[in-house]
């Protein structure tokens, strides 16, 4: 008797795994299959982790059948989990696969159009982001978190649980690996235990970079790809809140320049330091002989300064700068112009050279540096042969599109885009072709199909990188908590 | 039967009687300040620290206290449980048992105590994790006593609960198994073998789980000993912490309880129901809060001016409820001075703006949807994350056409249980936006937003807000108008309130004017001296003789009364003048700065 329940049981459970019988047998439909996410007609890398789906057209029904060169898969639907295992067999070679949706309607079946996931070159197995409200001066539990982008593997890098107490917090943000690995990498913290954590192989401080007369700690990070050397912006940076305005926030500089950090000395010198501008975002080239920034005039504030120097953060407008730099003498070059963003009354920040050094990505908005909170933040393409820029619109939206980073083979982007509810930063994917063209994006698979709609955290810094971060948060907390090694200020090389 | 079980009853019915004759708001609002959603990021947050599952289940419980006397009778069978199981672990019998209510008593006196703190909590489910913690430690005392005690595998008992129990009951394991050890010490059977092993692995695990890398990776190492109490809580309100410590110290005397004597037991029993009693808040200002914070969320003005019509020494918060319940039901300016007025400060050690108690439905009634998401989303990340800044966000985007946000927060609302009702009312504004036109919430609020306000928010006390949202005295609807005047008024402005007075009166001669502002009014021309203006006034007035009339004779009344800071003075006109402007204005000195 206790075997038959069993038997029951099981059969139940067999029932419940199994697709519904008669999908075969289906009439083809014109409706367009409507997936969540929007996984339709794209371009994969093809060591990505299963693009588990939704299947949101209505029925009391749905298969969903994903076919590669040799093999298929068939799923119950309308939440597709695609198993792991079949998914590395299924992606192995192929060079494209086919999604065919079935759903049962008034108990009909309906083969809906097939969708196609184009399989591309492989993207680095391994993206970095910081997970936080979309708050503004508050923050509650942050965390640097570490996805295994071939899996659905999360690993934390750092969160400020750790330390943050009962009444103490502590932010953490602007993670940054040197040359997409994470041999070497640094993050700051502020607040309680707060610094910058340099870790180099086996090594790891806590470094304080105020002193002398630099206006800030340190801020924007980029690791130089071969050197021992790390430029920063320093910023004096402020926030207003927008009492009626869908853009709630505005973050803006009051002052900032350029400094670069030598790692093994502990020493910054400027590189950039003119009161006159203001100079932020800075990011090497592949090669490390240019280092790219965002620079701005000094809004003029004429009689309206001595009222409310915020009302004018609207006329803040940056463009795109590069410096040459020699690694053997660690000399800067003379600053020139690359994309003239004010220009065209528009504000270019975050500059982001792809590796092959053709291309260059930068967050554009009508004014301001931190689109993030800008509906109108798009990215905009300068091709680095012929200076010519362009609106990416191949990965822009009507909501703000931000922070981004190129795959070491330059091949993909991955960028965060509030195009899901306007409020919260999610991380897409997108493949950029030789021809300059950039794919259809797509959202980070999930395991969970329906996590970012139930998230309520904004990612935001994803950085590539080729391999997993060996650190434990324990030991990065002993850094934090230990005593800062204080940067020496010398004079500009 | 029934004799064996009247401790147990007794627990239950009275914590259960004590919850909803006096504590109700209380758990309505543990309730809206409380989140489940059994999914995603939220469900990880609790593995990823030791105890993480009392508070899971506690924030489950939770969710029936949206029915106070359902979320009552659920702790109270909780308290139920808690005294059977320590009357057998601990081995009570007969009148002994009565000391099995001890820690029930003592975990009710917690909730009853609550204060204002309740708004800063950071730990989920804390109303039920307290009770479900000790109620385990309990439990497993009794498996060890049954099972284990005297025999030669005792020790290893308390071991598996401290290695096991740990992660998934925090430091309430540690309690169990000092207890287990204490009760072999009295026992004399090899207690201190168990206690030995209490010691060194109950120092130690913990110790590990803070130290191993990617066991618990957001543990903090200050506080592994305290993991699942509530040790972020209450940081200038320790002595709310104090029932959950007597609560241990009662069942760590109960393991050296041999024989009940004389009138021992019916002493303590009633020394902790008079603890009980006289330890909890009985903050009527407090009660009040949760009372029109509740009817607020119902958008039940009748009730939340019941409330203020009541509380004779009112705080700002009352005094901003009751102001949105007059513009609710579009009296603001006609009756908000008829009411009790104050800034009585909060009765909590907890020192903290009020704008985290009320800011959200604030100014969401105020129509600031931008500074109302704003506060809502920096306290939400600050402490618990709950269905009631969920949901003002979910207005918050209808109200602003963020409607894919608003989806967003209705959904996670929607995973809450009992929340149905609410989300399909709103959800309904999604499918079509065009109802909103016709609904009485959007339509009292949408006229706000058409004020051309200044670009930036003001970083300010609550009520310093609303006046830079309201400062611009130039007239743009009747809605906008309303809060306007009341601002001025509140702020005894006497320039604005006559301009807006004289202004509104050139677009629309025939609008009425309030009661409260004509009194202001009236009161402001006559102290400005000028003849014209209070010939003008009496023209804008002439639907408004009784005030003017009344004026007159409250004039006479200030001219003859001599010293208006005397107390005698005041009383006197409170019993004349009280609900008139003017007493307000003479007698009342409001900080709205909290």
């Amino acid at each position: 008797m206790k075997n038959c329940g069993t038997v029951v049981l099981l059969a139940l459970l067999l029932a419940a795994g199994c697709t519904p019988a008669g999908w075969k047998d289906a009439a083809p439909a014109a409706e367009a299959p409507a997936l969540y996410p929007d996984y339709t007609d794209i371009v994969i890398p093809c060591n990505i982790a299963p693009l588990n789906f939704n299947v949101l057209n209505p029925g009391d029904a749905c298969v969903a059948v994903l076919s590669g060169t040799d093999a298929s898969i068939v799923l119950r639907g309308p939440e597709v989990r695609i198993p792991e295992k079949k998914w590395r067999r299924l992606l192995d070679g192929a060079e494209a696969l086919s999604v065919q949706v079935f759903v049962r309607r008034d108990g009909k079946w309906l083969a809906l159009p097939d969708t196609r996931w184009t399989v591309a070159e492989p993207v680095d197995r391994y993206v970095t982001y910081r997970l936080i409200e979309p708050g503004y001066s508050n923050y509650g539990d942050l965390v640097l978190r570490q996805r295994d982008l071939g899996s659905f593997r999360e690993k934390d890098l750092y969160n400020n649980c750790l330390i943050s107490g009962r009444v103490e917090q502590q932010c953490i943000n602007c993670h940054s690996f040197q040359n997409y690995s994470t041999e070497n990498f640094q993050f700051h913290a502020r607040h309680t235990a707060g610094g910058t954590v340099v870790v180099t192989g086996d090594r790891g401080k806590k470094v304080a970079f105020k002193t002398g007369d630099l206006i800030s700690n340190a801020v924007y990070p980029s690791w130089h790809p071969s050197e021992p050397l790390i430029a920063y912006s320093v910023n004096t940076t402020s926030q207003v809140f927008f009492r009626s305005d869908r853009q709630k926030i505005e973050v803006y500089d009051s002052a900032s320049d350029l400094i670069l950090y030598d790692v093994g000395r502990d020493e910054v010198s400027y590189i950039v330091h003119d009161s006159l501008r203001y100079e932020t975002f800075p990011y090497w080239s592949a090669d490390g002989r240019t280092l790219y920034y965002a620079s701005s005039d000094l809004p003029s504030w004429g009689a309206d300064a001595s009222t409310d120097p915020t009302l004018l953060t609207d006329r803040i407008r940056y463009s795109i700068c590069a410096v040459d730099f020699d690694p053997a003498t660690r000399r800067f070059g003379e600053p020139r112009m690359v994309f003239d963003a004010a220009a065209d009354s528009l504000s270019a920040v975050t500059p982001r050279p792809s590796p092959d050094g053709r291309y260059l990505l930068s967050g554009v908005g009508d004014h301001g540096s931190f689109h993030v909170w800008h509906e109108d933040g798009d990215l905009y393409l300068t091709d680095l042969a012929s200076g010519r820029t362009r609106p990416l619109d191949e990965l822009n939206s009507s909501r703000a599109e931000s922070f981004k980073s190129w795959s070491s083979n330059s091949r993909w982007i991955v960028f965060t885009s509030r195009r899901d509810d306007g409020s919260y930063s999610r991380l897409y994917l997108s493949h950029f072709g030789a021809d300059g063209r950039a794919g259809k994006p797509f959202l980070m698979p999930q395991r969970d199909p329906e996590q970012n709609r139930r998230l309520f955290k904004s990612y935001n810094v994803p950085e590539f990188t080729v391999d997993e971060v060996r650190w434990s948060t324990k030991k990065l907390e002993d850094i934090l908590l230990s005593d800062p090694v204080q940067a020496k200020l010398v004079p500009e090389r | 039967m029934l004799k064996s079980c009247r401790h147990i009853l007794f627990s239950g019915l009275f914590a259960f009687l004590f919850l909803v004759l006096f504590k109700t708001g209380l758990l309505y609002h543990l309730e809206q300040y409380s989140l489940f959603c059994p999914k995603g990021e939220y469900l990880r947050s609790f593995f990823e620290q030791p105890g993480g599952v009392l508070a899971l289940a506690g924030a489950f419980l939770t969710q029936f206290c949206h029915f106070p006397v359902l979320g009552a009778g659920l702790f109270a069978l909780c308290l139920c449980l808690l005294t059977w199981l320590t009357g057998k672990a601990f081995g009570l019998e007969g009148k002994a048992a009565w000391l099995a209510t001890l820690p029930a008593l003592f975990l009710l006196l917690f909730v009853t105590r609550l204060d204002y703190s309740i708004y800063l909590f950071k730990t989920y489910g804390l109303l039920f994790s307290q009770v479900l913690g000790y109620t385990v430690a309990a439990g497993l005392v009794l498996v060890y006593r049954k099972c284990f005690l005297g025999r030669r595998c005792a020790p290893v008992f308390p071991a598996l609960v401290i290695l096991a129990g740990y992660p998934l009951f925090g430091s309430f394991a540690l309690v169990a198994a000092v207890l287990m050890a204490l009760t072999a010490f009295r026992e004399g059977k090899r207690g201190l073998i168990e206690l030995a092993v209490t010691l060194v692995l109950g120092a130690a695990v913990p110790l590990l789980c803070g130290e191993l890398p990617g066991v618990f990776p957001r543990i903090h190492r200050n506080f592994v000993y305290f993991a699942g109490f509530p040790y972020k809580e209450f940081v200038e309100n320790g002595i709310c912490q104090v029932p959950l410590i007597l609560a241990f110290a009662a069942m760590a005397a109960l393991c050296f309880l041999r024989k009940a004597r004389g009138f021992a037991v019916p002493a303590l029993v009633l020394a902790a129901v008079l603890a009980v009693g006289a330890g909890s808040n009985w903050d009527s200002g407090f009660r009040t809060v949760l009372g029109m914070e509740r009817a607020v969320s119902q958008q039940d003005w009748d009730q939340v001016l019941k409330l203020a019509q009541k509380e004779r020494t009112p705080n700002r918060i009352h005094v901003l409820y009751r102001n949105i319940a007059l513009y609710g039901k579009g009296t603001l300016t006609e009756e908000m001075f008829r009411y009790p007025d104050g800034d009585a400060p909060l009765r909590s050690k907890a020192v903290f703006p009020i704008s985290y108690i009320c800011a959200a439905p604030v100014l969401y009634y105020c129509g600031m949807p931008n500074p109302c998401d704003r506060l809502a989303m920096e306290y939400s990340s600050t402490f618990c994350k709950n269905i009631h800044f969920y949901k003002y966000q979910a207005k918050t985007a209808l109200l602003s056409g963020e409607y894919d946000l608003a989806r967003k927060y209705l959904d996670m609302v929607d995973a809450n249980w009992f929340q149905g009702k609410w989300v399909r009312r709103y959800r309904a504004f999604l499918d079509n936006p065009a109802l909103m036109d016709d609904d009485p919430e959007f339509q009292r609020l949408r006229p706000l937003l058409q004020g051309a306000w200044t670009k930036y928010d003001a970083i300010a006390p609550l009520e310093e807000m609303l006046w830079a949202q309201f400062a611009d005295p130039g007239y743009v609807n009747e809605s906008v108008f309303e809060w306007q005047a009341a601002c001025y008024l509140t702020r005894k402005d006497a320039e604005r309130t006559l301009y807006c007075v004289f202004n509104r009166h050139e677009l629309l001669p025939d609008a009425p004017v309030g009661t409260a502002l004509a009194e202001g009014a009236a009161l402001f021309a006559s102290q400005s001296g000028d003849l014209d203006m209070m010939r003008e006034l009496v023209g804008v007035l002439s639907s408004r003789q009784q005030v003017l009339r009344a004026f007159s004779q409250f004039s006479n009344a200030l001219n003859a009364a001599g010293d208006l800071r005397s107390e005698k003075t005041k009383e006197r006109f409170q019993a004349r003048y009280e609900g008139t402007y003017w007493y307000y204005y003479y007698f009342m000195d409001i900080n709205t700065k909290r």
